[in-house]
């Protein structure tokens, strides 16, 4: 398998293009010839969403053209969890079911070939994506390596000629195609782009690649000019933090004993990112499990935090209408100041606060706690403030952003 | 007896239990090491001290210190005027000063798990 270079989709593209012309040739060939072809039957599907349109698919192997028959998902632009909360939340929610549903059929392919020409079923249309953030990617990710994972197929891209360049040099350089097994694991860790260096999304289950993580986010503080004695510092916080949101993962994420709606595949994905033009390293860390308000909400809790709970709760307006995530928002806030804390093992449940405690003891930066139909942001100087999704996460995000002191004389000309 | 976490144990140590958190859990760290290590110091007389380095190590995660640490008063029996007298945490790097504190307060915040 090779991977696919911008420059190289444009290659694809023309001989694509040669090739869709031959076998319009020869099926017109045959056609006149009395060939018959079985004709597809659009009965199953709704009128409104028959769409029929020729797409390009690649399987991480061969570039074939195909039929899509359904009216594909727009992915909404720009992908962002800050810029674009509804339309990017409710894209990831249909996306994750829509897979979800897919497995529940016992569909494991994504192409029909039962025709002459194959057809595939719905898809995301990705070209006319223009922007996407570096935690929906994440999210995207995993999304596309659960299914991949579970299936023991990924589904093919459609179109990828027609991708926005810097979409696809981004997905492409945060490992996206490798990540979820459509190219090969060749290339380095860390990639460049202008002003923004970015780490290669890990995927792995509890600690198992922590020393990769290490030595990406020191070439992240290499790249932002950060002090190098001060950026130690922050890189042992910062793993520190990580380990103990993998631990939470391990303890709490994916219990035996909990009925996910959708299959998991028991993993975490990082990312980090350095953008030089601001001096901000940005943490992200995400996973698929059951949610920071549903394990919290089951717990025995200490008299304080149980009291403040019952405050904020006083406080969430209520508009009528059921909302599973009413007080997700508030539940993560409890959870990120006084952790799992429980009557009978007030030892453990420390993890969460820790977290946090990256902000505090690091200074100038926020954690950003996506869970479930909540969300929560600390920042530094015990300030938390808290809120409800329009749509779930599925799962749990967590993102640090940590403005980082720079040197204020460079030395080397290659950098800094 | 000198214990370096990182160079004999892990530099990413990890979670409580072992081996559900993974090979370089707290628990782990503490019935290989530390436990032995205490047991054989306090059979020998005051002047044997387990020194315990922090130095290279790049996770200190809550729950891989409460485990390994706190552990030894819940889960071990260890009581805290032997681990005072038995048990020093050293480092180099200022920066761990605040994790050297941080197991000193499990230490002490630690119950036996027979004790109500």
């Amino acid at each position: 398998m090779k991977y696919i270079s911008p420059t190289r989709q444009i290659q694809i593209a023309a001989h694509v293009s040669k090739q869709f012309r031959k076998k319009i040739l020869r099926r017109n060939l045959l056609h006149s010839e009395g060939a018959r072809r079985p004709e597809r039957s659009l009965d199953h599907i709704r009128p409104s969403e028959r769409f029929v349109t020729r797409v390009t698919l690649w399987d991480g192997h061969n570039v074939e053209q195909a039929i899509s028959i359904r009216r594909p998902v727009i992915v909404p632009s720009p992908l962002s969890i800050h810029e674009n909360q509804a339309e990017t939340l409710k894209f990831l929610k249909d996306l994750r079911e829509g897979f979800a549903k897919s497995r529940q059929k016992g569909n494991n392919s994504f192409v029909d070939r039962r025709s002459a020409t194959p057809v595939i079923k719905r898809y995301a249309d990705f070209s006319q994506l223009s922007e996407i953030s570096t935690a929906a990617a994440l999210i995207v990710t995993a999304e596309y390596e659960r299914v991949g994972r579970i299936l023991s197929r990924v589904p093919p891209t459609v179109n990828l000629d027609l991708w926005n360049a810097d979409v696809f040099t981004k997905l492409y350089d945060l490992g996206f195609f490798e990540v979820i097994g459509l190219a090969e694991d060749v290339r380095p860790k860390i990639y460049e782009t202008n002003n923004q260096k970015s780490m290669r999304i890990i995927s792995m289950t509890r600690g198992d690649r922590l020393a990769e993580v290490d030595e990406s986010l020191t070439n992240l503080g290499s790249f932002l000019c950060a002090d190098e004695a001060v950026f130690s510092k922050y890189v042992v916080e910062i793993l520190t933090s990580i380990s103990e949101a993998l631990a939470n993962v391990g303890h709490h994420a994916y219990p035996n004993d909990h009925h996910f709606e959708i299959e998991h595949i028991g993993k975490s994905w990082i990312t980090a990112s350095a953008d030089r033009s601001n001096g901000m390293l940005t943490v992200a860390v995400y996973d698929q499990g059951v949610s920071i308000p549903v394990t919290y909400a089951n717990l025995e809790l200490m008299d304080k935090p149980r009291a403040f709970l019952r405050d904020l709760k006083e406080k969430v307006s209520s508009d009528g209408e059921a909302n599973p995530y009413l007080h997700d928002g508030a539940l993560i806030s409890v959870a990120a100041r006084f952790g799992r804390s429980q009557t009978a093992h007030d030892h453990r449940g420390r993890g969460l606060p820790q977290m946090r405690q990256l902000i505090d003891r690091i200074g100038n930066g926020e954690m950003m706690i996506y869970s479930r139909g909540g969300w929560c942001q600390c920042q530094d100087g015990d300030r938390v403030d808290y809120g409800n999704l329009p749509f779930s996460v599925g799962g749990t995000l967590i993102e640090w952003k940590i403005q980082v002191p720079m040197v204020e004389e460079r030395n080397d000309d290659s950098n800094c | 007896m000198m214990i370096r976490i990182a160079e004999d144990f892990s530099k990413y140590p990890m979670g409580r239990y072992f081996p559900k958190d993974g090979d370089f859990a707290g628990e782990r760290f503490r019935k290989e090491f530390l436990k032995p290590a205490l047991e054989e110091a306090i059979k020998l007389g005051t002047d044997k001290k387990v020194t315990v380095d922090l130095d290279g190590v790049r996770t200190f995660g809550s729950s891989f210190l409460e485990e390994a640490f706190g552990g030894l008063v819940r889960e071990e029996s260890f009581t805290k005027a032997q681990l005072k007298g038995f048990l020093q945490i050293v480092y180099t790097q200022p920066e761990l000063e605040f994790y050297a504190q941080a197991i000193a307060e499990y230490i002490s915040k630690a119950n036996h798990k027979n004790k109500v």
